[in-house]
């Protein structure tokens, strides 16, 4: 049994993590339980539902194999993100190298929720709209189109606003590079969605006409 | 000025970014957890069973740049010397007196 300060919950990431390295592995348990909701939520953001268990599992491994690298300067909540980002990156590499490549075009519900959105021109409905499932597909959809690289650096320079600074560390990548993956990444999303809004008027103009 | 498309997809681009914040975490079970812990379990026990061989290898990749640098060296000398004088390094290593010529070195 612990002793009263000695309880896994009471002691600090930096403990915890010494302990760890001490060898108590049984210390890990606390730390999965401390930042298992963290660690889901950004796998959430970056891989398709199906893989998040074993994406999840993937990163605690990785974890667990370098906290001896972990240096208590750093924060360590930004220490385990990057291993988790780019957990996830390597899965999405893997990913779509298995993947089918079908060039799908969006479904009738999918299609009349982009009609929906660009009739609604004073965007009263945009809040309503974001919720709904199709509004996830077709950004599924855009980010589909691009490389696995371009992928992560979208979501996390615009989609999660952070600088491309703080993307950089987080994959351990150059800036520069962040940057120009990040640029092209916007372009093509872009053009796929004008693309997208652009056959909605096809269909439109051919309804009433 | 902006083109009402542009300004239409910059609209767009909201809208996917409020739908990608808003969608929900995938939660996990005890059992989850449970199976990540028994599998770092094992990790830890094939770690201290085989500790030498986990730590000569970090020691092997710590100690690479300083070998490389001593192979260079070796080769260096090695190469700057004439071929003959390396001969007779190695006859003088391998305690043979007797004068050895190519031949029997690589006839033998």
């Amino acid at each position: 049994m612990y002793k009263h300060s000695d309880e896994p919950a009471r002691l600090s990431d930096v403990e915890l993590v010494a302990r760890i390295n001490g060898g108590d592995c049984n210390m890990f348990a606390e730390l999965i339980s401390r930042y298992q909701a963290y660690v889901l939520t950004i796998i959430n953001r970056h891989v398709p539902h199906q893989l998040v268990e074993d994406t999840a599992q993937d990163s605690f491994f990785r974890i667990y194999k370098s906290i001896d690298s972990y240096r208590p300067v750093g924060n360590f909540k930004t220490w385990l993100s990057s291993i988790t980002v780019r957990t996830c990156y390597d899965v999405m590499r893997v990913y779509y190298r298995s993947r089918e490549m079908t060039a799908t075009a969006l479904s009738d519900n999918q299609q009349q929720w982009l009609d929906q959105f660009a009739a609604d021109e004073a965007g009263e409905q945009y809040a309503r709209l974001a919720q709904q499932k199709e509004a996830k597909e077709i950004l599924d959809q855009a980010l589909n189109k691009l490389t696995p690289a371009e992928r992560i650096v979208l979501e996390l320079v615009h989609l999660e606003g952070y600088s491309g600074k703080e993307a950089a560390r987080l994959l351990d990548w150059s800036v520069a590079n962040v940057k120009i993956k990040a640029y092209r990444a916007r372009k093509k999303m872009r053009k796929y969605l004008e693309m997208q809004l652009e056959k909605g008027k096809g269909k439109l103009y051919d309804v009433i006409s | 000025m902006m083109s009402s498309r542009e300004s239409l997809v910059n609209r767009l681009e909201n809208v996917l970014k409020q739908a990608y914040s808003a969608q929900k975490t995938k939660q996990v079970d005890e059992e989850w957890q449970g199976n990540v812990m028994r599998q770092i379990r094992q990790m830890q026990s094939v770690q201290q069973r085989e500790p030498l061989i986990w730590g000569s290898g970090r020691l092997a990749w710590q100690m690479m740049p300083a070998t490389c640098v001593l192979t260079l060296l070796v080769g260096g000398v090695f190469f700057l010397s004439d071929a003959v004088t390396s001969i007779d390094m190695i006859t003088t290593l391998y305690g043979n007196t007797q004068g050895t010529s190519i031949d029997t070195l690589f006839f033998m």
